[in-house]
């Protein structure tokens, strides 16, 4: 590689990391350093200034989840550390659960069946399937499946997010603007119906779901 | 500019085509609103009561 070729690598790196599109001098290259630097530390700070906690709880035979935590979180999750949960019928070995969410089914429960098998099912929050709050520096998660419970004596492993500036809207705006544009066959995507019509006027839903003609969105 | 077909079950009903349920259908552009029927919400809630495992 050429001394030129090198340096215009540089200055390709440089340019992606600012976005300036025209000719860098050398001196030019050494007053971005700065910047450069500054956006690297900006994508980072975003991640550092999410709100995180984790703690543990022991199960108590009920499909019932209750955890003090300082925050109303985005997005949680709960794990059974003893693998002993697994020969352990009817209970839940692993749970996320995004309840900023508008979508309809926004939480993942991982569960040892009758059959001592592994299954994973999509929970509707928010539903007759499960329910989420947050009172006095506690979060309740119930999930009202008859027959699946936090296993009596196992130890849960429990963590929580909170992202800085996100909302119910913002994530639903990118959840959307993510979909691809020509999905192959037929595509739908649901929603919690009494969340969206809480976070979107009429114009602005309309103005967001034309954006993917493709796809067919339903309100439940 | 954008048409879609709009579909809005009757009250006390969910839409279905088998597959998606809800109580108003956005449908994607060429997608066939004849696909999709009403089923009373109570077997729809029958049906959300207990997680499909897979």
């Amino acid at each position: 590689m050429s001394v030129q070729e090198k340096m215009t690598a540089i200055a390709d790196a440089i340019r992606d990391k600012t976005g300036s599109a025209g000719l860098l001098t050398l001196d030019d290259m050494v007053a971005s350093v700065p910047e450069v630097y500054e956006a690297g530390r900006t994508a980072e700070k975003e991640v550092c200034d999410a709100q995180y906690f984790k703690t543990s709880f022991v199960g108590d035979g009920t499909k019932t989840l209750t955890v003090k935590i300082p925050f109303m979180p985005d997005s949680f999750s709960c794990v059974a550390t003893s693998p002993l949960v697994m020969k352990k019928a009817n209970s839940y070995n692993h749970i996320y659960a995004d309840p900023i969410s508008a979508a309809r089914y926004s939480a993942v429960v991982g569960q040892v069946t009758s059959a001592g098998q592994t299954g994973f099912s999509p929970v509707s929050t928010g539903s007759l399937q499960s329910s989420i709050s947050y009172n006095d520096g506690a979060l309740t998660f119930c999930i009202n499946a008859i027959s699946i419970v936090f296993q009596q004596d196992c130890r849960y492993f429990f963590y929580a997010v909170k992202y800085p500036g996100e909302t119910t809207k913002s994530v639903t705006e990118r959840d959307i603007a993510l979909l691809p544009d020509t999905p192959t066959g037929s595509y739908a995507l649901e929603f919690n119906k009494s969340r969206i019509e809480a976070t979107f006027s009429n114009e602005e839903w309309a103005a967001l779901i034309a954006t993917k003609p493709n796809w067919t969105f339903s309100l439940v | 500019m954008i048409k879609r077909q709009v579909l809005c079950a009757d009250e006390g009903k969910v839409l279905t085509d088998g597959a998606i349920y809800g109580k108003v259908i956005y449908l994607a552009e060429g997608a066939d609103a004849s696909a999709f029927w009403e089923i009373p919400e109570e077997e729809y809630e029958a049906m959300m009561a207990e997680p499909e495992v897979t």
